[in-house]
């Protein structure tokens, strides 16, 4: 195969992921609309009764790391791979803090129970399930740093950054809207 | 934004780019913390804030046009 060739079949391949993960992203917004969607029905003008601080502060970290997020998949589309390490590891350490501020500590300290009625049920299943997929970028960012830390990815080959980044930055589009639903939106109940 | 990665500036005009829209999207939060914190009925202004940070990170962060013009910025 002619090095042309091989670059065209590699674009190929490279609009094909893409399309891929979007469609993926799409797919999976559809749980977290009917989450969203559930809270408006049940809750309606009233929210779960939380510490409006720490839901600010919690937004404020995972914000933080799409910022990182993204210096890092620059970084490494420029070749400049230590800071491309360092900007990830600074993810991870973001995205752990903000996992344990909404399941270690703001579960605790909420004063209901998944089973209290429907502040609890969409309370518990919103922030749960996007934890679940923090927890899931999570390795993922972990997966990518150590390929990464191996030379696995290069100026003209770095899909897995790319994907993890867009995963990570969907992870935090969806909290950009959780993060009223259950801190801003309405009366606490 | 549609820059060509072998521009000699492109790094710099990414990462200028990724400072800009954290300042907006903190200075969005900060606002609206403050609106549903004195105005927590107003639900719809809520929403489109929310929509706005969401379009900033979908367009500059996840780089949406990359589905659409893939020949723009290669992996």
């Amino acid at each position: 195969m002619s090095i042309h060739a091989a670059v065209e079949s590699y674009k190929t391949k490279l609009a094909r992921n893409r399309l891929g993960l979007w469609l993926f992203l799409l797919s999976d917004s559809f749980f977290f609309v009917g989450l969203f969607i559930v809270r408006m029905v049940l809750l309606g003008a009233h929210r779960p009764d939380l510490i409006q601080g720490l839901g600010l502060l919690v937004t404020s970290v995972l914000l933080l790391s799409s910022f990182f997020m993204n210096r890092a998949e620059v970084e490494m589309s420029h070749g400049n791979r230590p800071a491309f390490l360092r900007n990830l590891f600074i993810v991870m350490v973001l995205g752990a803090t903000f996992l344990v501020g909404v399941v270690g500590v703001e579960w605790q300290l909420a004063p209901f129970g998944p089973g209290d009625g429907a502040q609890g049920a969409v309370f518990y299943s919103m922030t749960g399930f996007h934890a679940l997929h923090v927890f899931t970028g999570l390795i993922l960012l972990f997966i990518v740093w150590n390929n990464g830390r191996r030379g696995l990815y290069s100026v003209e080959k770095h899909w897995g950054v790319e994907a993890c980044a867009v995963y990570w930055h969907f992870v935090d589009v969806v909290w950009i809207f959780f993060y009223p639903a259950l801190y801003l939106m309405g009366t606490p109940v | 934004m549609a820059v060509q990665k072998d521009q000699p500036n492109s790094r710099r005009i990414y990462l200028r780019t990724g400072v800009w829209v954290m300042f907006i999207l903190a200075t969005i939060t900060l606002g609206e913390f403050i609106v549903g914190v004195i105005a927590p009925p107003w639900r719809s202004l809520l929403l489109i804030i929310a929509a706005f940070k969401a379009f900033y990170v979908i367009k500059d962060y996840m780089h949406i046009g990359r589905l659409f013009n893939p020949e723009g910025e290669g992996h």
